[in-house]
């Protein structure tokens, strides 16, 4: 066969490869986008709990409940390393926040993570 | 001559199929990447509102702990702010908790949208917001 066929051949090939594996379209990430809707929907429960004069870590619960139902279909709601509601498969994504409630003696720190 | 014929043949015969896989290929990643454009949009035309609403001194002390003023506008006040921001596409805010729920905005359940939602403070309650953008 003639050669300039056969260079023919194998750079069509080739260039069926690069177009069939080349993957053009540009790509928009999203997973985390709305992390600081979730920051922020936490941070609404430090002024609940300053007006609502909660000062222990188990008053947080009722609000971070409420907060988690609200945002998340299935989560883990973990306050102080000890685990309150856990009705996820999947743990994709940690999002912590620390609570420092005050009685007006004493500070208490509260370490809340809630998992996705 | 037959060897040239062949050669074009042969020539066509790849260049056709690559030429056809190539233009389905350019196709179809200019149409994801429109969808993901037009996604983008009206995602940040959706953050801007919900920044506005949560985190703007128009309507609150802090992020996301409320003022009275959301509680007090109406619907056409609201889609006046919507339309000052330059957000052209219908969009709504429902606010719910503690007793209380409130549409503002297009009602747009059984369409596709976008969601954003948020949990605020207002009043010694926590209210959830829900942003939407038809999509």
């Amino acid at each position: 066969m003639n050669p300039i066929i056969i260079f023919e051949i194998l750079i069509g090939i080739m260039a069926l490869i690069f177009i069939l594996t080349s993957d053009i379209s540009p790509k928009i990430y999203l997973e985390n986008s709305n992390t600081e809707d979730i920051y922020a929907s936490l941070l609404s429960i430090y002024y609940y709990a300053k007006y609502n004069n909660i000062t222990t870590c188990d008053g947080l619960l009722p609000p971070l409940t409420f907060l988690s139902n609200s945002l998340f279909n299935n989560y883990t709601l973990i306050i102080n390393n000890v685990t309150y509601v856990n009705n996820s498969m999947t743990n994709n994504y940690a999002y912590n926040f620390i609570y420092v409630l005050y009685d007006g003696q004493n500070f208490t720190y509260c370490n809340v993570t809630i998992l996705r | 001559m037959l060897a040239k014929l062949y050669e074009i043949l042969i020539f066509l015969g790849f260049s056709i199929p690559a030429l056809y896989l190539l233009i389905t290929k350019v196709y179809s990643a200019y149409n994801e990447w429109k969808y993901n454009f037009d996604f983008m949009d009206r995602f940040l035309d959706l953050k801007k509102l919900v920044f506005f609403i949560t985190e703007s001194n128009n309507f609150t002390y802090q992020i996301c702990n409320l003022n009275p003023t959301l509680f007090t506008i109406d619907n056409t006040t609201f889609l006046n702010i919507v339309s000052e921001l330059g957000i052209n596409k219908p969009v709504s805010i429902l606010i719910d908790g503690n007793n209380y729920t409130n549409l503002l905005g297009y009602y747009l359940s059984g369409t596709t949208y976008i969601e954003i939602r948020r949990v605020c403070f207002y009043n010694g309650s926590l209210y959830l917001l829900k942003f939407r953008i038809i999509s």
